[in-house]
């Protein structure tokens, strides 16, 4: 049997200070276990579903989210969906008018998708942020505009299926639609060979939602908001397209 | 007739040996087939769940682990919540339901208790949104779906009587007022539209609030505790041949037959049964059967 009374060695005391952790780390996992883990496992998933529900509530009511989307299950409860929401971009060139078109580009696309479900500042703010530093060219061929990318007027190809009408329709078909303004597109060399870059004043971007009276049988686009962005000058798109102020206005104005 | 017997007495005995089958080790590997055909398409989600599913599926002792569960969960929780703008609600469904079987996989009667909370929770949200939401109550929404929204169009032809005539136009009026400068259209409809649209709106709430009600209640309301393995599967063999939403079908039948007590075995078999009917609601009867 050993003495109490032998004295601690260095490796020993060593040993129990390495041990002490330890040991409270099984006892917080015992703790763990015995308290807290049954109310986890119980109510861990239901608490996530109404914490999200909670935040998809308050961005409806203060970002105008759709109520279809954001975890909320507000799905199929008002006829403004996502897919449904629309937004028209006229860019406004001395006394001129035109009708921007967006391409198609992956980034752009994913941005204008979140943007139509939660028009929230700070998505609007990059989409006019792109707006506004764009080159913008009438292509000296009509055609040059078709497919080039979507159409600001076209609903989203890739939402949910409720309109499956307007899904239906290709691109290039609602671009070949569009009528009133002219439509200008981004500066791209490889797609646009003729035309001319037009000098923004101001970019002005309308969106709009969906909706339905029962009554009048009367489908409406109400303006949710109007905003505008100052264009770039003739010296901003020079820098730009790394080109002379003077050839750019010689050749491409 | 002695092969048909026999054939009968083999079956019966397989439906009894489903019936008593532990729930934790049915409801993960379902789920890891919805995952595989309904879940997210995104290629940087889809390739691993499916991966990952795959062993699951191969190797049962997996689908039972909660640390499988448990990575399972993060990659489709990492792959969906930036995107929860734009994934439909069941797809974040699935993340609470995936949480749920990571929790669960010490008893039965957690996995029951979340998949009942889960399941009240959504269908009580349903209903609140759909209550409170001005077009939806005055019959605006369930009208224009009828008339515009292709997944209805079958039920708007041949239960309100709206011509396919009627239909084509919406939707070419629908295009346009998208396409061009008009801010507003006109639909058309037919006599019947109306009070159809009318009397889906309030049995669309009326239902979905009851199975909210039946689920959250259950525990204390013996009542309700009856009543919900008929209300829901009601609800999705009504519901999902119009709305065909099949995922989401899927994961309430899933849920539905995890949440079954021990002694709800028929109640289990039905909620099998009915991720079985889901199935059939993907044949296109109306062009099948040229009605």
């Amino acid at each position: 049997m050993p003495s109490r009374d032998v004295p601690v060695t260095e490796a020993q005391g060593a040993k129990s200070a390495v041990a002490k952790p330890a040991r409270l780390l099984r006892v917080a996992r015992v703790w763990f276990r015995r308290t807290q883990l049954p109310s986890l496992e119980r109510n861990a998933a239901a608490a996530l579903l109404l914490m999200v529900a909670l935040l998809h509530a308050g961005l409806v009511v203060r970002e105008d989210l759709t109520q279809w989307k954001g975890g909320g299950f507000g799905m199929f409860s008002t006829v403004d969906a996502g897919g449904a929401r629309t937004f028209r971009v006229e860019l406004h060139s001395g006394g001129s008018r035109y009708r921007a078109v967006l391409p198609a580009d992956s980034s752009l696309r994913h941005l204008v998708r979140v943007m139509r479900r939660l028009p929230s500042d700070h998505n609007v703010e990059q989409l006019l942020g792109f707006l506004a530093g764009t080159v913008w060219v009438l292509p000296g061929d009509p055609d040059e505009s078709r497919g080039v990318g979507m159409s600001t007027t076209a609903t989203d190809p890739t939402a949910e299926a409720t309109w499956e009408g307007v899904r239906r329709i290709g691109l290039s078909e609602l671009l070949s639609t569009g009528r009133g303004l002219d439509r200008v597109v981004p500066w791209n060399p490889d797609r646009v060979a003729h035309g001319k870059v037009i000098e923004v004043d101001r970019v002005v971007v309308s969106f709009y939602k969906l909706r339905y009276d029962r009554e009048t049988r009367e489908s409406r686009l109400v303006r949710m908001f109007e905003k505008e962005v100052p264009g770039m000058s003739v010296e901003e798109m020079a820098v730009e397209l790394e080109l002379p102020v003077e050839y750019l206005r010689a050749n491409w104005m | 007739m002695r092969y048909v017997g026999r054939l009968l007495e083999d079956l019966r005995r397989e439906v009894r040996q489903i019936a008593s089958v532990d729930r934790r080790d049915i409801a993960p590997r379902l789920t890891l087939l919805l995952l595989v055909l309904y879940g997210s398409k995104f290629w940087d989600l889809h390739v691993p769940t499916v991966i990952l599913a795959a062993f699951g599926m191969v190797l049962p002792r997996l689908s039972r682990s909660p640390w499988f569960w448990a990575t399972l969960t993060s990659i489709i929780a990492i792959g969906t919540i930036p995107r929860v703008y734009v994934v439909d609600n069941h797809k974040v469904l699935m993340i609470w339901w995936c949480v749920a079987l990571t929790l669960s996989t010490r008893s039965e009667a957690i996995l029951g208790r979340n998949a009942r909370l889960l399941i009240g929770l959504c269908f009580a949200l349903a209903a609140f949104w759909k209550a409170i939401t001005p077009d939806f109550v005055d019959g605006s929404f369930m009208h224009h779906t009828l008339l515009c929204d292709g997944r209805f169009a079958d039920l708007a032809r041949l239960a309100a009587g709206v011509s396919p005539a009627s239909l084509a136009e919406n939707a070419l009026r629908l295009e346009r007022l998208y396409a061009s400068e008009a801010t507003s259209i006109r639909l058309l409809d037919s006599a019947a539209c109306d009070a159809f649209a009318v009397g889906m709106t309030y049995w669309t709430i009326l239902v979905e609030g009851l199975i909210g009600v039946c689920f959250l209640g259950a525990v204390r309301w013996p009542l309700l505790a009856r009543a919900r393995n008929v209300v829901l599967p009601f609800f999705m063999i009504a519901t999902y041949p119009v709305a065909t939403v099949i995922g989401f079908g899927w994961l309430l039948a899933i849920l539905g037959y995890a949440q079954c007590r021990n002694h709800e075995w028929r109640s289990r078999l039905l909620y099998l049964a009915v991720f079985v009917i889901l199935q059939l609601y993907l044949v296109p009867w109306a062009r099948v059967l040229d009605v």
